[in-house]
């Protein structure tokens, strides 16, 4: 994109270029247009072997290697964040995708959110080098089963709070029972969005833009917006927006296709 | 199968139990409540969306009669029966009087 066309030159100048360069893109709300003037510049990159400068930093994964390497400058005018990911990394995560889910858990827990963001933010970026790489990843993510993995555990979220809302509640712990209807509705939500291809849910303080985004017919905004704001709660009788907020999503997961 | 909350006439009104979760998988509706997981045919889905706490039995089997093109009668027997499996495993239970709707 040529908003980002400074990016790789500014990236050399600074030494963050690796040698071994598969594919490079810029990711994040900056991409999806959501970004505000303190947003920062989020950058993928994905090489061949691990990259590593003095001075950057070592993110956990759970597979081989076992780090993301990152390092932070400034781009564009803003504070700019990349990550260097493995290519032999990004494929370890499509196979993690392949498994069966545990449905004694009802959700495949083996998705790190560091993980899971990677694998959303490559459906969703502005590539700079290796197009093509990224676009048959792309494609890979999907054919793995990437939608149905986050509609799948983020249903299971959901139950698993919509449970605790309703034991809360049934135990006269309302304000506790508040609070699990509350993120019983955001991850009904999230199931929605993702089964609609708008990922997200690890970033929550997007979910309206990603449910403007979303074209379905399941649930209007404005029911939805009611419900998030809680505009409807009366403290008087709390169990009543605590059964609503039950109910509704009861009657969205009706509608979600796994 | 019956159970305590089995619908005793067509003037009777359910509401779905917050309790029961759905999935909707390649197209088939499942519910499951504790330890009781159904598949839910073309008819007992259109039902299920219809329980909501003010239409009586009677109502939904004259909707479920219009949908189906089936004779109202028949509609009643199925609507029946359906019902009161579903209020057998506790996916749907009486609603309570203060959410039905006042006789006029």
């Amino acid at each position: 994109m040529a908003e980002f066309s400074e990016v790789p030159t500014a990236l050399e100048k600074l030494q963050l270029l690796p040698p071994d360069l598969i594919a490079a893109s810029v990711v994040g709300s900056v991409v999806r247009g959501w970004a505000n003037a303190g947003s920062d510049l989020d950058i993928y990159m994905v090489t061949d072997k691990p990259f590593a400068r003095p001075g950057m930093s070592a993110l956990a994964v759970p597979l081989a290697p076992a780090t993301v390497t990152a390092a932070v400058a400034h781009l564009e005018g803003r504070h700019c964040e990349i990550k260097y990911w493995t290519e032999g990394q990004a494929r370890q995560l499509l196979t993690k995708l392949d498994r069966e889910p545990d449905e004694a858990a009802d959700v495949r827990a083996d998705l790190t959110p560091r993980e899971e963001l990677f694998l959303e933010r490559m459906i969703f970026c502005a590539p700079f080098a290796g197009e093509a790489w990224i676009h048959a990843f792309r494609g890979e993510i999907e054919a793995a089963g990437f939608r149905e993995f986050l509609v799948h555990s983020s249903l299971g979220r959901a139950n698993s709070a919509l449970e605790d809302a309703l034991g809360q509640m049934r135990a006269g712990d309302e304000l506790s029972a508040v609070l699990s209807a509350r993120a019983a509705l955001g991850s009904c939500v999230d199931a929605l969005l993702d089964s609609h291809g708008v990922y997200g849910r690890n970033t929550p303080k997007w979910r309206a833009r990603r449910f403007r985004e979303a074209e379905q017919e399941v649930l209007g905004f404005d029911t939805y917006w009611a419900a998030e704001t809680m505009r409807d709660y009366d403290p008087a009788e709390p169990q009543q927006w605590i059964k609503n907020v039950v109910s509704l999503c009861r009657s969205i997961e009706m509608e979600i296709e796994i | 199968m019956t159970g305590e909350n089995s619908p005793a006439s067509t003037e009777s009104v359910f509401e779905r139990s917050l309790d029961a979760s759905f999935r909707k998988f390649r197209g088939k509706l499942f519910v499951v409540n504790g330890h009781h997981a159904l598949e839910l045919n073309e008819t007992a889905e259109f039902l299920i969306r219809g329980v909501d706490g003010t239409r009586s039995v009677g109502e939904l089997a004259r909707a479920l009669a219009t949908e189906f093109s089936v004779s109202v009668e028949e509609a009643e027997q199925d609507t029946l029966e359906l019902l009161a499996e579903l209020a057998g495993i506790g996916v749907i239970s009486p609603a309570e009087a203060a959410a039905r709707p006042e006789a006029p």
